[in-house]
């Protein structure tokens, strides 16, 4: 998956129009956030997406920008590859500095179909983890097709199915890896220039989304990806693996455990899991917690309860976030 | 539009998506009010020697005010309380 510009190139142009958000990008473009990993984006237009083309023209053109990539939504006009960015904060800025360029509606918007990357691969169960954390967390509750998850990578190319969940390309990738890792030693934190992964990713094919989607898949990718980083030693691998044991109770509380098992990501190249027998498996377990969602979204509306398994998500979230929050480079350690 | 229905029943319409109620949406923080300006008590002798001190220097001390004032608030005797504006 070719990037579609260089970050410098998309600032340069996105300068012209937006200059003091643009400068805040190019200065906060790399600087890692407590430690959280970097986030790449990838938008899949729906409709003519004409209000991108003068973008797309000013970065180069179509040839350029756009046809290098066979990767996008199949029901998508195009899918625009963004340079990844050090935190979701400066992704988010991003997609603001995007919409006020070309007056489109990104955040939230049924023809913008936003696509979440986090770097490396994560085991299947976390990335079921992954999958039912961000919906729970979701401003909105999706229901979800699984044509909504058909790519041109599907049945083709990498085979990856139809999942929420998608790896990267293998060998096919490029992978920006110029991001800070926070890696633990005997000696407490030590921060490594280079993220310990050559071309794996992570994705969320999330849909129209918002702002606290990127942040939440960021923080849920974070502290997986740390739990099961094994010699990288992630900083954050003991929070991590606390985090899967109190969302796995949180999950076995409300009966839903075993939603875990079903194939929420292709785990395979080139066949594998990607057939049309495991899309179903995988759309029986979302299925059933999209209907768990919906059936406390009535719930709460009829009873004004603030419990619930959604409430329950919100704060295991909040409290992972502040813990991770608190801590800061300054008081941590050295940078190597 | 999503739809589910049992065969042989009218077809139940859900929406595509919903609002999460447990997402409380962010308030947007109001801007902070600045406390109003506090009149700063100048003490007698100040005003005297403002008053004797001549161009920028005067200028200075009276922080753009103009020497009326300060003539005023020791004329009336308010010149222990007499006010300028930081």
């Amino acid at each position: 998956m070719a990037f579609a510009t260089s970050f410098e190139s998309l600032v340069d142009v996105l300068a012209e129009r937006v200059p003091a958000k643009s400068t805040l990008l190019a200065r906060e473009h790399r600087r890692v956030d407590h430690g959280l990993l970097s986030v790449g984006l990838k938008l899949h237009c729906l409709g003519d997406g004409a209000r991108f083309a003068p973008l797309i023209e000013a970065l180069g053109g179509a040839g350029r920008v756009l046809e290098r990539n066979l990767y996008k939504r199949s029901e998508a006009s195009f899918c625009l590859v963004l340079p990844p960015t050090g935190s979701a904060r400066v992704a988010v800025l991003l997609l603001e500095c995007l919409a006020d360029y070309t007056r489109a509606q990104i955040f939230n918007n049924p023809n913008v179909q936003l696509q979440v990357c986090s770097p490396g691969r994560l085991t299947p169960r976390s990335a079921a983890f992954l999958a039912i954390g961000f919906y729970m967390a979701s401003d909105t509750l999706r229901t979800y097709a699984l044509d909504d998850f058909a790519t041109t990578v599907s049945r083709n190319a990498y085979h990856r199915g139809k999942r929420l969940v998608i790896y990267d390309g293998g060998m096919y990738g490029e992978f920006d890896c110029d991001f800070q890792w926070w890696a633990r030693t005997e000696n407490g934190l030590m921060v490594r220039d280079h993220l310990p992964f050559l071309t794996s990713r992570t994705d969320i094919i999330v849909g129209p989304g918002s702002p606290n989607d990127i942040i939440n898949i960021n923080l849920l990718a974070t502290v997986l990806m740390h739990a099961q980083a094994g010699e990288e030693g992630g900083y954050w691998q003991s929070l991590g693996e606390l985090f899967v044991r109190d969302f796995s109770a949180l999950l076995n509380r409300h009966l839903l455990l075993g939603a875990l098992e079903a194939p929420w990501v292709c785990r395979t190249d080139f066949g594998g899991d990607g057939d049309p027998q495991s899309d179903e498996a995988f759309l029986a377990a979302l299925q059933e917690i999209m209907v768990y969602a919906r059936s406390e979204v009535s719930r709460l509306s009829r009873a004004g309860a603030d419990n619930g398994i959604l409430c329950e998500v919100q704060a295991l979230l909040r409290t992972y976030r502040d813990i991770i929050g608190s801590i800061t480079l300054a008081e941590q350690g050295e940078r190597t | 539009m999503s739809y589910a229905h049992q065969p042989g029943s009218e077809p139940i319409s859900i929406p595509e998506q919903i609002p999460n109620p447990a997402v409380r949406p962010k308030l947007p923080t109001p801007e902070p009010v600045p406390p109003p300006r506090q009149p700063v008590k100048i003490p007698q002798y100040r005003a005297l020697w403002v008053l004797g001190c001549r161009g920028d220097r005067r200028k200075q001390w009276c922080r753009g005010f103009p020497v009326r004032v300060a003539l005023w608030s020791l004329l009336t005797h308010a010149t222990a309380d007499g006010m300028f504006c930081e």
